[in-house]
């Protein structure tokens, strides 16, 4: 019994002392901490300059096992310049003012890649700190270029200079100023050479090429209410009538509320060099624009815009600096008419547009006109109309089985009349189109899928020709490591796509009086697929590329008239650190004309790899195969091998800014090809043409 | 005098009813082409047959009527809609034959099409005259051009070719080292097939090409292909262009650019010629030798070229940067899988060390998404794991600039991209 009762007592002692000792040991070190709450030494919507000291204080210090605080100011993260103690976080501006209007201060936890907001805090900026900062920087660097050895194989021709030495000059200056409410920003570049035919512009003027000429320029003034930009400026958002259109001009921007206004005046084509620095000079290769944009639900941006757009232009029979196309000269007036909206969540949106352009082609081409009294293109008037709209249909959305899926579904109409044009669009006139796609992610694996229809010749002309097309797309992309759910050694899991293609296009029957005969007649359908794998492994990344298309000719007389065509294609790159790279690409490419079984193959291989031993030393190599095996005759080889060092140098007695590099380099070209003397003997015999050159040049950077 | 209509000439040549010979000894392949009628074509035509004959005008028209005294039918001269303008003329006379590059301006297809919309019929005419050396009578050549909407059936051609730098600078300028911004190429085209072709690097201290060296290989005259002049290649395409018309050829990737040496480089893009059932020119046909030349891909014009100067920090573009700040990691273009945190490290470099880092981030059609700001002993920072949805699953591109303590930008890096996974 006393035995059975020191038990109970001892019992009944544990009970009342030691159980409620656990559990309140227990309780707390499985209870969660009070939640994270912050006050700021601001109010919410307060009013503060640009240099205001932001202090936020928590209501408990945050422990290293709950993570660590992040401080957004606006977009920018300023936690790491950001004085931190146990319970607070304190950002002084520095090097960093903050921007005029309104803006948010967003405190968050983070802990692995787990952000938690604990504090937002809407302020309005009145004023950025600090007076006007000026900043400016300029360089120039004169070169010299040349050749000091050149040698060839007989069968090559003689290049005009054997051996020459060149020099350029490259400059630049920028500045840029910054106050409170406004900043101004210049740039303008100069290329200078002593030969003409390195001239920027002597593939326009020939021999009146400037030698030392401009090469671009800029000049732009901002402010919140105003934007005026000189030089290089774009236009328009109007897609059939001024759709960014790029040249030297000049842009003014206007905006109160939400209205804003939109002036350009620019060159009909982008030119480079210190004529018509404006881009106006020239009446018949000018272009003037206005734009209105308007939010018509102005507390919600984007829920409902209006946009008008005035174009007024002309352009002369001359390609821009960087393009090539068969060009005539073009005037062209019209105005447009856009509107777009989207709900507050985006899962809504549509954007609709109506366009007239009144055209012309007027006789200022010498070219096309000569002394000819020829018949001229009549003026005419047409208009372009499109409307897009798409639906995300679900967004995240849990499914029965496997990960969340969001779809979208788009819908696409398009008609521009025949013979419509503007001098600012690139436009395909005289279609009608219509489109559907659908995106769907599922997880991981994003899939497309699209369907159109066109047709041409929407004005009904009996004698011409009108085309039917229809085309579907699909595509899906798949990164296999996160659809098989791998954790480790997920990197040797390739990111795989896959996209199949289709587009018929035919016609509906042969156009009276069209010379058209049935073998005339398009209906063609052609296939297209593609598949690609691509694994990045630590340094080393992979590519596996396949292509293949079926074009199947279905016109009469013409049923055999198909081709299929691929390629191959591996590229495996490795990168050594700040020491260099190498990569190697190789590829097999093949086109069959079914009618003729006849097959041209071409297999080709590159490597490329530089070496960087030093930060002042550079060794660059490149080596390149190309056999091409036509259907008939003899196969040709191309060769191209060129080894590059170079080495920068510290001027002596000069500035960290004036440094010198010299380079030397030895390139070699090689063409094996079938001797055209005995081109239509049995077996044709091989010229091997071989050029090489060494090239040197020495660069001394002045400022 | 006898006008011709579109009919007759078809029944003539076309069909072979009445031989060609009694009109012309000249003759030429193809005879009849389809042409865009809301925008240029180029074709690829073979004459053959001439006899100490030199090719002079080249006239578009609407009409044809008999050439007496001289051969074959010339264009009515109230019908006439304009010539082959000079700077378009890539023809070339060897021995017996002449390869004419026909390069039809969309304002002349404009007029056949006005014409054929008030009831006249829509094809229209290109005619050669040949001028004898020896006094015989010149001889007038047609081919037929039918209008279409220049998509299957019409000859593969490239009529508009743009070239053009990310961010839309014209001559771009870098340090030595960044990587040039990227390029691609817009292209015009009619017919459909095969875009076969390659990127080359004209280096500092070449000579520079000359414009035969920039024409698309199927300009060139069969014996004349294979002999122009290349250069360092940079990368291979070879990809196949649907009747649509447009395409957006992507650049080189921007790694292969190179930036070592300062100086002027030239970036080219050479087309080769491809199998074109529609471009083809029989040469037996045409009476000038044997077999066919194909010219898929053929152009009216030598291919633009695009210049990157590689200088010093003070001249920029916004792209291309003053730089003695290295980016180490990720490597430009580098894609992170899903869930994979974008960190980004870099090197000051040599010089003065900047008293702050900061860190920019945005989409890679230049829309900020978001900035951090460092101390100077930064060497790494750690993007949100929601830069990938802010970038609303763009391609975002990322840079790194050294600032004063007054906020003056000290140095800057390139910008690199990458590629983030939803």
């Amino acid at each position: 019994v006393d035995g059975l009762f020191a038990v109970v007592s001892t019992v009944a002692a544990w009970t009342r002392f030691v159980v409620p000792y656990q559990s309140q040991v227990a309780r707390q070190s499985t209870s969660e901490p009070d939640p994270l709450t912050a006050v700021a030494n601001l109010e919410a919507r307060a009013v503060i300059s640009g240099d205001s000291i932001i202090e936020l204080t928590l209501n408990r210090p945050l422990s290293p096992e709950e993570g660590d605080l992040v401080l957004m100011v606006g977009d920018v993260d300023v936690t790491a310049v950001s004085r931190r103690a146990a319970r607070r976080i304190v950002f002084q501006p520095a090097a960093f003012v903050l921007s005029e209007g309104e803006s948010v201060v967003v405190l968050f936890k983070r802990k692995g890649s787990r952000w938690d907001e604990i504090k937002r805090l809407p302020i309005h900026v009145l004023q950025a700190a600090g007076k006007a900062r000026l900043f400016t920087d300029r360089s120039a660097t004169l070169g010299n270029k040349g050749q000091i050895a050149e040698g060839r194989s007989g069968g090559v021709p003689e290049p005009a200079r054997r051996t020459f030495q060149d020099f350029v000059l490259n400059a630049g200056l920028h500045s840029s100023q910054q106050r409170a409410a406004w900043s101004l920003a210049t740039q303008s570049n100069y290329v200078g050479v002593t030969r003409r035919e390195d001239a920027l512009r002597f593939g326009v003027r020939g021999s009146r090429a400037p030698m030392f000429d401009l090469s671009d320029y800029s000049i732009g003034l901002q402010s919140p209410a105003l934007a005026f930009s000189v030089g290089r400026v774009t236009f328009g958002t109007s897609r059939h009538l001024a759709n960014s259109f790029g040249a030297r001009g000049s842009t003014l921007v206007l905006t109160k509320g939400p209205t804003s206004v939109s002036l350009g005046a620019l060159s009909g084509s982008l030119q480079v060099g210190w004529d018509d620095l404006l881009g106006l000079e020239r009446p018949t290769n000018r272009i003037l624009g206005a734009s209105i944009g308007h939010e018509l639900v102005p507390t919600r941006p984007g829920a409902l815009r209006l946009d008008v757009t005035f174009l007024d232009g002309s352009k002369t029979a001359l390609s821009s600096f960087t393009q090539s196309a068969v060009v005539d000269a073009e005037e062209s007036a019209g105005g447009t008419v856009q509107i777009s909206g989207a709900l507050p969540n985006q899962r809504l949106r549509f954007v609709s547009g109506f366009t007239r352009s009144r055209f012309e082609n007027p006789a200022r081409d010498p070219e096309l006109l000569g002394s000819l009294v020829a018949r001229r293109p009549l003026l005419d008037t047409r208009g372009a109309r499109f409307v897009e709209a798409s639906a995300v249909l679900l967004q995240n959305a849990r499914m029965p089985v496997g990960p969340a899926a969001t779809v979208t579904v788009g819908l696409r109409d398009e008609r521009v009349d025949p013979l419509f044009r503007s001098v600012a669009a690139p436009v395909a006139a005289d279609r009608q189109q219509d489109a559907a796609d659908a995106t769907i992610s599922i997880g991981a694996v994003t899939a497309q899928l699209s369907q159109s229809r066109n047709r041409d010749n929407l004005g009904r002309v009996t004698s011409a020709l009108t085309t039917l097309g229809l085309t579907s797309t699909a595509s899906v992309a798949v990164p296999t490591a996160q659809l098989f759910g791998v954790r480790s050694r997920s990197a040797l899991f390739p990111m795989l796509t896959m996209a199949l293609n289709s587009v018929h296009q035919f016609t509906d029957g042969i156009p009276p009086g069209g010379a058209f005969r049935p073998s005339d007649l398009p209906d063609q359908l052609n296939s297209i697929a593609d598949l690609s794998a691509q694994w990045q492994v630590g340094r080393l990344r992979l590519a596996i590329r396949s292509n293949g298309v079926n074009q199947d000719n279905r016109q009469e007389q013409r049923e055999n008239a198909d081709f299929a065509s691929g390629v191959r294609s591996l590229s495996l790159g490795a990168t050594l650190g700040a020491r260099g790279d190498i990569s190697v690409d190789a590829a097999d490419e093949f086109q069959t004309a079914k009618e003729r079984n006849e097959t041209t193959r071409v297999r080709r291989m590159t490597l490329n790899g530089a070496f960087r031993p030093r930060a002042t030393t550079s060794v660059l190599g490149a080596l390149s195969l190309l056999r091409t095996r036509p259907p008939i005759g003899v196969a040709t080889m191309n060769t191209d091998q060129h080894v590059e060092v170079s080495q920068s140098f510290l001027l002596p007695g000069a500035s960290e800014a004036q440094r010198g590099q010299f380079f030397v380099r030895y390139a070699r070209t090689g063409s094996l090809l079938p001797d055209l003397t005995t081109i239509a003997a049995a077996s044709p015999s091989l010229v091997h043409l071989v050029q090489w050159t060494v090239a040197s040049g020495l660069n001394v950077r002045l400022f | 005098m006898r006008v011709v209509g579109p009919l007759s000439v078809l029944i003539s040549f076309g069909l072979g009813i009445v031989p060609i010979e009694s009109y012309a000894q000249v003759r030429v392949s193809p005879t009849g082409v389809s042409v865009s009628a809301t925008s240029a074509t180029t074709v690829f035509l073979t004459f053959g047959g001439l006899r100490d004959q030199r090719p002079t005008d080249a006239v578009w028209c609407g009409a044809l009527v008999a050439a007496a005294p001289a051969r074959g039918l010339r264009c009515d001269p109230s019908t006439v809609y304009g010539r082959l303008p000079a700077r378009y003329d890539w023809s070339q006379l060897r021995g017996g034959s002449f390869t004419d590059i026909m390069s039809v301006p969309a304002s002349v297809a404009r007029v056949a099409y006005q014409a054929a919309q008030r009831g006249a019929t829509s094809p229209f005419f290109y005619v050669r005259r040949f001028q004898s050396l020896n006094g015989a009578p010149d001889e007038y050549v047609a081919v037929t051009c039918r209008l279409t909407g220049g998509g299957a059936h019409s000859p593969f051609s490239l009529t508009d070719v743009r070239l053009e730098f990310d961010g839309g600078d014209v001559v771009p300028f870098v340090t030595a080292g960044q990587t040039p911004p990227q390029i691609a190429a817009r292209i015009t085209y009619t017919g459909t097939g095969r875009l076969v072709g390659r990127w080359e690097v004209v280096l500092p201290g070449e000579e520079s090409p000359a414009s035969r060296d920039l024409l698309t290989e199927a300009t060139l005259s069969a014996d004349q292909r294979g002999s122009q002049r290349r250069f360092a290649q940079l990368e291979r395409f070879n990809v196949f262009l649907p009747p649509d018309g447009r395409i957006t050829l992507p650049g080189p990737d921007t790694r292969t650019l190179p930036s070592a040496v300062e100086g002027t480089y030239r970036v080219l893009l050479r087309i080769e010629a491809t199998d074109d059932r529609e471009g083809d020119s029989n040469l037996v046909e045409a009476g000038a030798g044997t077999g066919v030349v194909h010219s898929g891909a053929v152009a009216g014009f030598p291919l633009p070229t695009l210049r990157y100067v590689v200088a010093g920090g003070g001249a920029r573009t916004r792209i291309g940067e003053e730089s003695t700040l290295h980016l180490l990691g990720p490597r430009d273009g580098d894609s992170l899988a899903a869930g994979a945190l974008l960190a980004v490290t870099w090197s000051p470099g040599e010089g003065v060390i900047p008293d702050f880092y900061r860190v920019d981030f945005e989409t890679d059609r230049g829309v900020p998404v978001m900035s951090a700001l460092l101390p100077r002993s930064a060497r790494r920072y750690e993007a949100p794991p929601w830069l990938a949805e802010r970038a609303e699953s763009r391609a975002i591109r990322w840079r790194v600039t050294g600032l004063a303590v007054n906020g003056a930008r000290l140095r800057e890096s390139v910008w690199r991209t990458a590629r983030l996974a939803p």
